[in-house]
């Protein structure tokens, strides 16, 4: 956990320089007046959060930041914002930024929206919210979140994910973790669990990958860098160019499908020998049982890579 | 042409040359050119016409309207008929109408085709490739793709400075190009079939349109 809020104070001093950076250029491009104007209003709140009791999140425009701790309770930051040039206008459509916290039967319910007046007109800023969460790393969750940043970190019970549009970011997940994603940018490390991604238009991006996982993804890409702790995977791709590198590639088995696209695997790679430069599906035939990457696309290549020199595979 | 071979010629090129020179010149009349642009434009009319045409699909009550005067005519006749026949009757005019508005479309089809009676060119036209392989719909109307863009525009009121910045409106531009790209690919698949060369073209267009798209967001939300 440490070692997680060192990467967050590391993220929050980037985002503090950009802001300044952001800062600095908007007084030298536009005049004075035009700068915008940031009003705020935090919420601060704990919870109990015994277990089996699952935290739904449901953010609209948010930061959203879930890390796991070892304490049975939730310790929620929300900070709602109106940004505007005129601080007048921000500080009036701030009012419209609402939040419910609430503890149904079984559940945290954490939910950010815009309440407006009936007949008024839709605020002129921008509204975002910004949730920090601290939560029993091993009870459930779900968060939905569109038009923004969500990052999971240290959890280990059944997760649940929707975004459409934004970034996200998983690390040192354990568990389950079901995520649907559009128009995304999802980057996961250090992740040791049964993953479920069912994304669109999205580019994913996992690092240091264990487990299993299953993935599902069109008019976008996925990367992968796998460990030696993984036990399976399933790519069923459209549309979409896979990458798969890996240290020891000869560890895994690999059935790859690319219709009317290409399959980039170097002999020197493969185990039992690759496929021909004009084949586009390749089973490799190595001996004994080995975790299996079976990955199909269309009209864009596979390609597996080594990240060691050839002279380290087996042939 | 090899009759016309003489191997006496001193120089090696020389036969060579004549052979060339005596083969049959095979320059189509120029008017073939201009007939044959004409008979394109007219297919062309047809394919875009043809989804555009009215259906003549008759009002509901027309069989019974039918039906009715076939019993009053049908009324004074003094034998009785099996009650079968009373249907049969409309069927029949119905596959009549049917032939008759069938041979209409064709005969209107040649006669757009042949506007006048032109020669015949042996010219072989490339055939479309079939087209069962059409993107899917959703590739052209992703409702979340307008969504997007929405978002990307509404935004710029709000947060001036993010928009002004040559790099959003870099993208932004990007967008733009992307998307009549896109409209045009649409246009290239629906006249001359999903090749996998125009599949492979869009889905590479929309991908980039995506990442695009996504990139925009990005500086708008951070």
């Amino acid at each position: 956990m440490s070692r997680a809020g060192f990467l967050f104070n590391i993220g929050r001093l980037l985002m503090i320089g950009a802001l300044v950076a952001r800062g600095v250029l908007a007084q030298a491009q536009a005049p004075a007046g035009r700068k915008l104007q940031v009003v705020t209003r935090t919420i601060e709140r704990t919870l109990a959060c015994p277990v089996g009791t699952v935290v739904r999140i449901q953010a609209d425009k948010a930061t959203v930041r879930v890390q796991g701790w070892d304490q049975p309770t939730v310790r929620v930051v929300l900070r709602l914002s109106a940004r505007h040039p005129d601080r007048a206008t921000a500080e009036k459509d701030l009012a419209a930024a609402q939040y419910r916290i609430a503890q149904p039967a079984g559940a945290v319910d954490l939910v950010n929206y815009v309440a407006l007046p009936a007949g008024a007109p839709a605020p002129a800023s921008d509204l975002r919210a910004d949730y920090t969460v601290l939560m029993p790393a091993a009870n459930a969750l779900q968060v939905t979140n569109a038009y923004g940043q969500t990052s999971l970190t240290g959890l280990n019970g059944r997760q649940k994910l929707t975004q459409n549009f934004g970034q996200v970011t998983l690390h040192q997940l354990r568990g389950t973790l079901d995520a649907t994603v559009q128009y995304a940018d999802l980057t996961g490390t250090d992740l040791q669990m049964v993953f479920t991604c069912q994304a669109e238009k999205s580019a994913l991006q996992l690092k240091t990958l264990g487990g299993s996982c299953a993935i599902r993804n069109r008019y976008g890409s996925i990367r992968l860098e796998p460990t030696d702790e993984l036990t399976n995977v399933v790519i069923d791709a459209e549309r979409t160019e896979v990458v798969v590198l890996t240290l020891t590639p000869a560890r895994f088995n690999y059935q790859l499908g690319a219709t009317h696209g290409t399959l980039n695997v170097p002999v020197a790679h493969a185990p039992g020998g690759g496929p021909g430069s004009h084949q586009t599906s390749w089973k490799s035939a190595s001996p004994g049982r080995r975790p299996l990457i079976r990955i199909t696309t269309t009209y864009a290549p596979i390609t597996l890579q080594s990240t060691a020199g050839a002279q380290l595979s087996p042939r | 042409m090899n009759s016309h071979f003489t191997p006496a010629a001193a120089d090696d090129e020389a036969p060579l040359r004549r052979a060339i020179a005596e083969l049959p010149s095979n320059e189509p009349d120029p008017d073939d050119w201009a007939r044959l642009a004409a008979r394109l434009v007219g297919e062309q009319a047809i394919a875009q016409a043809l989804p555009h045409l009215p259906s003549h699909e008759p009002a509901d009550d027309t069989w019974a309207q039918v039906t009715v005067r076939l019993d009053q005519l049908a009324a004074p006749m003094p034998i009785s008929r099996p009650a079968g026949r009373h249907r049969a009757w409309p069927v029949r005019l119905g596959l009549a109408a049917t032939v008759l508005l069938l041979l209409a479309m064709g005969v209107g089809q040649r006669w757009f085709q042949h506007p006048t009676e032109a020669p015949r060119l042996v010219v072989a036209l490339p055939v479309a490739a079939p087209v069962a392989i059409l993107p899917p719909a959703s590739a052209a109307a992703d409702p979340l793709d307008a969504q997007g863009e929405a978002f990307i525009d509404a935004h710029c009121s709000s947060l001036p400075v993010v928009c002004q910045s040559a790099e959003f409106q870099q993208l932004r531009e990007q967008l733009t190009v992307l998307q009549r790209q896109e409209q045009l690919l649409r246009t290239q698949t629906q006249r001359r079939g999903a090749t996998p060369q125009l599949v492979r073209q869009q889905v590479q267009t929309t991908i980039r349109k995506a990442t695009v798209t996504r990139e925009l967001i990005h500086l708008i939300i951070s």
